[in-house]
């Protein structure tokens, strides 16, 4: 009996620690103040890659990229490595208008700026979602 | 010839070039076009991604950028980008030219460059058929121009080999057998460079075949020699023969003949002054010479006859002809001059007629020429007297056979010198005598002439030395005025006559009855 019992709290341990958060996926959260319930993944990549530039709200888009995320985020949307997220950028950056989304250096300061400025959207670890920003769309990866 | 062989070719080579040129002209115009398009196709696929990116980015500065790329190919006359429903870029001026069959509008899908099987867009490519012409053109000129010159080069090279290698030496080969001079012993040179090739072998046969000729004139020339030498000796045979030889037609007529004939027949020199008649010749012979002809050439064997001539001066001239039967009714002849062997004979048949004692005629030439003389009764008569000396024997046997001999001979001049020059005295034998009286009028000229024989011959004979031999003669007389008797019964009917005037009394003549 003690041997379950100590499994079980290495579980929840485990659990607590966010390990398994950490596995689960990614979301895509925009302010909370925003008319926008929920995206599908067609929108959000189409927002992320430049075809569309507004929100299904009508408000103009700030998009935002979070580094330690950019390359599982966008191979679980579109199947794609960074490499060639880069190269399609390259080609837009050098010849085009459409911009790529602002880079930003963590989560939290992703978290902050949907924070802080409707019409931002970006995707961050579920587990630092508080109140102020809503999830449209969950990544599993 | 070597002008000819070269115009030849250079015509058929430019005509060839010309075709060759049309040809390629349209085919290379074909594969150009058909690259050029190749060429659109693929710098489309070269610019596919970037234009899908901002079909898909809905960028239309990077679609300007991609039609201004593709822009600056000179086969590409417009390019449009269109993005869903709009369109997203269009450059380009409106081609001058309508897209054709030939060349279509290109156009190419432009899928989401992350999801393949999404369409996001389209790419359109016009060609610039104008310049594309243009170029296909200029490039296919050029590659005519190219063929043109290599096949320029190509002729003037073969027309140089062909002058060089064929022309030349033919035509020298054909100058020097032009002026070779057959049966100098001349042979054409072989060209050089040439020995083992055909020109070779053609200058080697031809060489050979004049060698031949050479041969065969040169034999040629030996048998000329020959046959002219042994004409020369039939010739000189034929001239300097002592016989005559001739050509001789059916009608008598002498074609040819020698020198030895000419002289003795007073002949032109040879045959070339036209044919003389052989039967003219002849003269009363002539009828002779047509039965010999008409032999030879009825049984085609040689026969021969001889022939009198009487010339002037020279007495008579034998000749013994041979007509030998020659193809075409004619004749070959030869003649000899028979007469010292005519002479000859007729001597030795005078010789063989005649007594050898008294001079007068035997018993062969009295029966020879009596018959003569049987034939040639013409109206005449003909009277024939067999003599006998009456007291012979005694006179040869007293006096010896020497004085006796010289009675005969006396006797014989006594009887010649009675009778005339054309009637016959004969001794056949013994003491007898014949004498033979011809052409007479009357019997009574034979009576005459035997009563002067009887009276002259009982004269005595002085043999000299003081001898006299005294003899007489008996004589029978046979008288005919018919040619149908024969000598044999006249001298039996002679005979018995002269046994008659024995019998009565000798010394004197009796007539047969």
């Amino acid at each position: 009996m003690m041997r379950y019992a100590h499994s079980i709290v290495l579980l929840v341990a485990w659990l607590l620690a966010g390990g398994g958060a950490h596995a689960a996926g990614l979301a895509v959260i925009v302010h909370a103040s925003s008319s926008v319930e929920a995206m599908t993944r067609e929108e959000v990549s189409h927002l992320f890659l430049g075809r569309i530039k507004t929100l299904p709200s009508g408000e103009s888009a700030v998009v935002l990229d979070c580094l330690p995320q950019r390359d599982a985020f966008y191979r679980s949307l579109v199947g794609r490595g960074l490499p060639e997220i880069n190269a399609y950028w390259a080609r837009l950056r050098f010849a085009g208008r459409t911009q790529p989304p602002e880079q930003l250096q963590d989560g939290r300061a992703v978290l902050e700026r949907v924070a802080s400025e409707p019409g931002a959207i970006g995707y961050v670890d579920p587990v630092l979602i508080d109140r102020r920003v809503r999830a449209v769309l969950k990544l599993d990866y | 010839m070597v002008r000819r062989t070269t115009l030849l070719i250079l015509f058929f080579a430019g005509l060839v070039g010309i075709m060759v040129a049309m040809g390629s002209t349209v085919l290379v115009a074909r594969e150009e076009r058909q690259r050029l398009q190749q060429n659109l196709v693929e710098l489309m696929q070269t610019v596919e991604r970037t234009a899908s990116i901002a079909a898909f980015a809905r960028d239309e500065q990077l679609a300007s950028e991609v039609a201004q790329g593709l822009l600056r190919n000179r086969a590409v006359a417009r390019v449009v980008i269109r993005e869903g429903g709009r369109t997203l870029v269009e450059h380009g001026h409106d081609a001058e030219q309508r897209p054709n069959r030939v060349l279509p509008v290109l156009t190419r899908p432009l899928m989401s460059p992350f999801s393949p099987k999404e369409q996001v867009g389209e790419l359109e490519v016009w060609p610039a058929i104008a310049k594309i012409e243009q170029d296909a053109g200029a490039y296919s000129r050029f590659i005519a121009i190219i063929l043109a010159l290599q096949l320029v080069s190509v002729v003037a090279s073969v027309a140089w080999v062909v002058l060089n290698v064929v022309t030349r030496p033919v035509k020298k080969l054909s100058d020097e057998l032009h002026h070779l001079r057959i049966g100098s012993g001349e042979l054409i040179p072989l060209p050089a460079g040439h020995g083992h090739d055909e020109i070779g072998r053609l200058t080697g046969d031809i060489n050979a075949l004049i060698a031949r000729m050479e041969g065969m004139l040169g034999a040629e020339r030996e048998l000329r020699a020959e046959r002219e030498e042994s004409e020369r000796k039939f010739r000189l045979i034929f001239e300097s023969a002592e016989t005559g030889i001739f050509t001789l037609d059916s009608s008598g007529q002498l074609h040819d003949w020698n020198p030895w004939m000419a002289r003795r027949l007073g002949l032109a020199p040879d045959g070339r002054s036209g044919p003389r008649s052989l039967r003219d010749i002849l003269g009363d012979q002539a009828s002779r010479l047509d039965a010999l002809m008409v032999r030879v050439l009825a049984d085609q064997r040689p026969a021969g006859a001889d022939f009198a001539l009487t010339r002037r001066g020279t007495g008579t001239l034998w000749l013994q002809l041979v007509l030998n039967p020659l193809p075409g009714n004619l004749m070959q002849g030869i003649v000899n001059d028979v007469t010292e062997q005519k002479q000859a004979e007729a001597h030795a048949i005078a010789m063989a007629e005649r007594d050898a004692l008294t001079g007068l005629l035997n018993r062969r030439g009295i029966e020879h020429r009596l018959g003569d003389a049987l034939r040639a009764l013409d109206g005449q008569s003909l009277a024939l007297m067999l003599l006998d000396l009456d007291g012979f024997k005694q006179v040869n046997d007293t006096l010896g056979h020497e004085a006796g001999d010289r009675v005969l001979a006396t006797v014989a001049r006594q009887l010649e010198s009675v009778v005339r020059r054309t009637d016959l005295v004969a001794r056949p034998g013994g003491d007898e005598f014949v004498v033979v009286l011809q052409s007479l009028e009357t019997v009574d000229t034979a009576r005459f002439i035997a009563a002067k024989i009887v009276s002259t011959l009982s004269r005595p004979i002085d043999l000299g030395d003081g001898q006299r031999a005294q003899i007489g003669a008996s004589i029978g007389i046979a008288y005919t005025e018919s040619r149908q008797d024969s000598g044999d019964a006249l001298m039996r009917r002679a005979d018995e006559a002269m046994y008659e005037a024995k019998r009565a009394g000798k010394s004197q003549y009796r007539f047969a009855s």
